[in-house]
């Protein structure tokens, strides 16, 4: 089941693809998309459903060292990413021409 | 003693009898052993088999609770142990055993896993004398699955009592002496989740509480968190 893209979840996928292989915790995608954490952890559960995101608890040796609660780390899986480039590029078909003209504006 | 006069004055005669036996026999094979509070190691069997008194657990529940450690941690003979008490109470306790060193929850029986959660409730509400990397590797295994497990089973009282002893295990700052509002408000309104992954959401935002610099920080992720919540929730609940 392909979610659906909203402007929110696209955002959220734009900030996973920027390094499709690193972990992001929730609170860094809610920082990197600019989103309230209440429409982060629905997108991300809903990714995850779908098999676009794993996600993992940090693991003990990096919390407890640093003496704080442990992480959920979440990351893209190779289909994931592909399925979210793709589905990206189609939202963006329609209007191309403005929305990279937008997007060149504002990055 | 009189802890286990309290028990045994729960049940018919007979059974009293065979309680007290139990504990007799617990704390000769237990003699001389610690627990890491410095307390009589038979305290701790005392307080499983009280729990499972208080469940309305019978006798034999209640004798195995008293007996659970005599073949692990004692020089106790199965057989010996079989000729006091027979087949079943043996049973449950050679099931708890197996358990331990790695058994499947999926094969064992209610009986047995009732066993483990009440020996469970008591190590985990005495687990401030172990090292604090134990006490969190066991406050999560009990939250991720033994918590689930007691729901499974429908034992209400020993799932909340499981769950909140690992929660103020994991975060004494947050949960045992004055929890702040946000978090305490995050873990109301999870009842809205599908119970088998309230804890982890919980989890993972005290994660995030945690790293968050200010009051005011920690106030309006709350706040958007108990916004978002009911989404969450339709989106956990959808079937795929």
């Amino acid at each position: 089941m392909t979610p659906r893209m909203t402007l929110q979840t696209q955002l959220v996928l734009r900030a996973l693809l920027q390094e499709p292989a690193k972990e992001q915790y929730g609170l860094e995608l809610c920082a990197e998309t600019g989103l309230p954490s209440g429409t982060v952890y629905p997108i991300v559960a809903r990714l995850e459903q779908a098999g676009w995101l794993a996600s993992r608890w940090e693991d003990p040796n990096e919390h407890i060292t640093e003496g704080r609660p442990r992480r959920r780390y979440y990351r893209l899986t190779d289909d994931g990413a592909e399925q979210a480039r793709t589905a990206l590029a189609r939202v963006h078909r329609p209007s191309r021409m403005l929305g990279l003209g937008l997007i060149g504006e504002l990055t | 003693m009189s802890a286990v006069t309290e028990i045994a004055g729960r049940y018919p005669a007979g059974d009293a009898e065979l309680i007290e036996r139990a504990y007799v026999f617990a704390a000769y094979w237990h003699r001389g052993q610690l627990r890491r509070s410095g307390d009589p190691y038979v305290s701790h069997p005392v307080a499983v088999a009280a729990s499972l008194a208080r469940l309305g657990l019978d006798a034999p529940m209640v004798c195995a609770g008293l007996l659970h450690d005599v073949l692990d941690d004692t020089t106790c003979p199965v057989d010996h142990l079989r000729a006091e008490f027979g087949e079943e109470i043996t049973a449950l306790v050679q099931g708890l055993l197996a358990l331990d060193r790695g058994g499947s929850l999926e094969t064992a029986s209610r009986r047995v896993l009732i066993l483990k959660l009440a020996d469970r409730l008591h190590n985990m509400r005495t687990i401030r004398f172990v090292a604090r990397p134990r006490q969190e590797l066991k406050s999560r295994q009990t939250l991720e699955v033994l918590v689930p497990l007691a729901g499974r089973l429908g034992l209400g009282t020993l799932k909340t009592q499981l769950e909140a002893v690992s929660l103020a295990t994991l975060y004494p700052e947050r949960f045992a002496s004055a929890p702040p509002r946000g978090s305490r408000m995050l873990a109301v309104s999870t009842v809205l989740l599908p119970a088998a992954v309230r804890a982890r959401w919980l989890e993972e935002w005290s994660g995030e509480l945690h790293a968050l610099p200010d009051r005011r920080a920690r106030t309006r992720f709350t706040l958007q968190i108990l916004g978002g919540m009911v989404r969450l929730a339709i989106v956990l609940r959808r079937r795929l």
